[in-house]
Order: C-alpha cells, then sequence, then structure tokens
C-alpha cells in the first residue's frame, strides 16, 4: 500500500467515523411539540434585520445565517429551534424561553465527532432559569465540559440567542 | 582504570547522545512545529481553513464526484455535488443533503434538500430554512410549480401545496405540475464546481494531525514517528547518566 493509498484510506475512514456520529436525539418537531403539551401554536416568523444581526454577531460572533426566523409562541413561552457550529458540524439545538428565562434546552441533532456529552442533563440542567444581561451575557456562570469546549461554547451563545429573540419576538413590529 | 574507564564510556556515551540528537532533530522540529500549532488550532481556526494546493489534494486522493445534479432557473443554476449546494458557483455552506429540487417560487427561490426546503433571494442569499418541525411534509420526492403559481411538493404520503408564506400545507389531488427536473450542468460550471469542491475537503489541521503522528508519509512516516520518540528516550537516559557521572 503506497503512502498516498494509506492517507486515502485513513481520510475515509475519518470521514465516515464523523458521519456515524451524526445523531439524532429527538426530532425538532417532536420537540416543539411536547414544549406545548401535544397542542403547539401557528409558528410566527421573526426577520432578522440589519440592527438585529449586528447584535447577534456580538452574540455569535457571526450573522445567523438566515434571514428570518419561525419559532411558536404562547402567552410567555416561545420555542426556539436553532443551529450553531461547534467545531466543524452545525449542533441543532432547541430552547424553551419562560418569561424571559430559559426553561429547557436540549440538543436535537448533533453531527460533530467530538463533544457530544453537552447532550446529557447534567450539562443541560445548568440553563434552566437563566436570563439575559443587558450586556447580552447570561446572568450565571455555565461550567464547561473538560474535551468539549467548543460544544459548551455553541450551547452557551444558542441559549443567549435565544433570550435575545425572545425579547425582540416580543416588540411589537 | 576505572576512572580510564569511565572516561572512555562518558565519551562514547557523548557521541551516541549527539548522533541520536542529529538523527532525530529534523524530525523532532516537525513534531514540535505541528504539535504547537495543533495545542492551539482551535483559536486559529485550522480546521476550517482548507489546503488549495492542488498536489497536496492529489497526495490524499480527494477528488470531485464525477457529475454534478443541476437545475436551471433562469439564467443560474442550483446544483448539487456529493451533498454540497451550490447557487451557481456560491456554496451554500449551512445547506447539505440530496437536492430533490428547485423552483422560483414568487419573489424568490425555493429549494428542496433532503427534507428541507430553502427560500432564498433571487441573487441566492438564504431567507430561511423549513422542516418538518415548520410542517414541511415528510419524505420530499420532487418540487415543482403548479399552474396557478402554488408551490407544490411530492412528498412520501402524497402531493402537497402550501399558502404564500408556506405556514400551512394541504394534500391535494394529483394535477398538472411543472415539477423540477434535473439538468445537465454546463462544462465550464462543472469543472467550477469540481474546484471548489475539491478546495473545501481537506482542512490544515487534518494535515498537521498527519504530519504529527507520521501517516501523511505512510507507514513508513509512522515508524519514523516511532523511531524518534525511542530516539528522544534515548536522549534523556543518556543525557541523565553524562549528568550523574560528571556530577559525581
Amino acid at each position: 500500500m503506497t503512502a498516498r493509498h494509506t492517507i486515502a484510506a485513513a481520510f475515509t475512514a475519518l470521514f465516515f467515523a464523523v458521519m456515524a456520529h451524526a445523531a439524532v436525539y429527538q426530532e425538532a418537531g417532536a420537540f416543539v411539540a411536547e414544549a406545548f403539551s401535544g397542542k403547539p401554536p401557528e409558528p410566527k416568523m421573526l426577520w432578522l434585520d440589519t440592527a438585529m444581526q449586528a447584535e447577534i454577531v456580538k452574540i455569535l460572533g457571526h450573522r445567523y445565517p438566515v434571514m428570518r426566523l419561525r419559532y411558536w409562541s404562547d402567552g410567555p413561552r416561545s420555542v426556539w429551534l436553532l443551529e450553531e457550529i461547534g467545531k466543524e458540524e452545525p449542533i441543532t439545538v432547541g430552547i424553551v424561553v419562560n418569561r424571559q428565562k430559559i426553561e429547557l434546552i436540549k440538543v436535537l441533532e448533533f453531527r460533530e465527532s467530538r463533544g457530544g456529552e453537552v447532550r446529557h442533563p447534567f450539562f443541560t440542567r445548568q440553563f434552566e432559569g437563566a436570563g439575559l444581561r443587558d450586556d447580552r451575557e447570561l446572568d450565571r456562570s455555565i461550567d464547561g465540559i473538560s474535551g468539549a469546549t467548543l460544544s459548551v461554547r455553541a450551547l452557551t451563545k444558542l441559549s443567549r440567542l435565544a433570550l435575545y429573540l425572545d425579547g425582540k419576538a416580543r416588540v411589537p413590529q | 582504570m576505572t576512572s580510564h574507564r569511565h572516561r572512555i564510556t562518558n565519551r562514547q556515551l557523548g557521541a551516541w547522545h549527539r548522533r541520536l540528537g542529529l538523527a532525530a532533530a529534523a524530525i523532532l522540529i516537525l513534531l514540535v512545529a505541528s504539535g504547537l500549532l495543533l495545542n492551539h488550532g482551535d483559536r486559529l481556526g485550522l480546521s476550517r481553513i482548507y489546503v488549495q494546493r492542488p498536489w497536496l489534494l492529489d497526495w490524499y486522493g480527494i477528488h470531485a464526484p464525477a457529475e454534478p445534479r443541476g437545475m436551471a432557473l433562469g439564467a443560474h443554476w442550483l446544483s448539487e455535488l456529493d451533498g454540497r449546494i451550490y447557487f451557481d458557483r456560491h456554496e451554500l455552506s449551512n445547506v447539505r443533503g440530496r437536492l430533490k429540487g428547485a423552483v422560483i417560487f414568487e419573489d424568490t427561490i425555493a429549494v428542496a434538500v433532503e427534507n428541507d426546503i430553502w427560500l432564498l433571494t433571487p441573487s441566492g442569499a438564504i431567507i430561511e430554512q423549513l422542516s418538518a418541525a415548520q410542517g414541511v411534509p415528510d419524505g420530499l420526492r420532487a418540487l415543482g410549480v403548479d399552474r396557478a403559481g402554488r408551490l407544490v411538493v411530492e412528498a412520501a404520503q402524497g402531493i402537497y401545496t402550501t399558502d404564500s408564506k408556506l405556514l400551512k400545507w394541504r394534500r391535494i389531488a394529483p394535477q398538472a405540475v411543472n415539477w423540477a427536473r434535473p439538468m445537465e450542468v454546463p462544462p465550464a460550471l462543472r469543472a467550477e464546481l469540481a474546484q471548489q469542491y475539491r478546495r473545501r475537503e481537506l482542512s490544515i489541521e487534518r494535515v498537521l494531525v498527519d504530519m504529527h503522528s507520521g501517516r501523511f508519509f505512510g507507514n513508513i512516516g509512522v515508524w519514523l514517528v516511532d523511531l524518534t520518540a525511542v530516539a528522544c528516550l534515548g536522549l534523556a537516559v543518556s543525557g541523565l547518566w553524562l549528568w550523574a557521572r560528571r556530577a559525581r
């Protein structure tokens, strides 16, 4: 086997190893339905205008890659389905916000090869009850997980983003 | 006598220490450099910087799949190459999967990829992603527009249409629909897509990891790195030994 073949084989093995790690923990539709006890309201639309994208850049470090988002809202609660790249692949997260605080955060789909520990309740429970300060940071610190730094960072950013979007969705447009 | 034997041994040991150091130096420099870069890879974003050099991509055996799947939208093309989606020559970096259809719908472009529908502006910017959670029927197979200009999808359970905001989907009877069909992508675009595909496949981090392990040079490289590790162990032992002798 030549060096080139060895490299190609290693590369292919790595690709399939990464693909094999892609895991759906809950379908997005099921998450939304569960958040509203099986009776989700009609989704609403929120346009991410230039001013909002500028704020989002402060939270994520980049613009959110779409121009508008659909979300579900009933009274003081809203549900958001958001994505952020951990290291190389997007992590899909469902977030329930209740009275401007995180009620629930759940990893719905994880595609990275490492850092999947962030899906466990021992980690996500830290976000429950967290709110957003004026500087767009959470009002509490989140303990990291060794070896999952980028995934922890991605979930923390998305929780801040959901709280920010919830606040904007409540402002009449 | 004992002192003379020690002097000879020390000289011999010193010579071997130097030889080991020289033999290991080149690979050690490579290991240190790649290791330092990898340790700070996340901060430097090495996993998102891609190798552009054709010879290096050839060395890794990275080639673009032969045929893109494309759909013409007036003057524009929507194409898929091995799960990567392109609007003309630009990759839609967040969109991955099998292209099922692309049509002009009102003042937007609707693209079906896997089980999601993506709405784009006429210039290819992503407006939004719609999936099953937003009511898109499961098991998308095709995308089209009917005579009334409504967006229509063929899904696992039948044919559906929606309102202009794509909020509500309802099942309809089969009817005359102008379905999006794959077409042969023009050769110039095909060549450009193949180049783009190759240039987004191999990260600098991957190359550094392979250099650090020696795999970049195949099995010989791995053995060389192993020998260098053993040489470093030898350097440590011989260095300590020499130091202990001289200290005595």
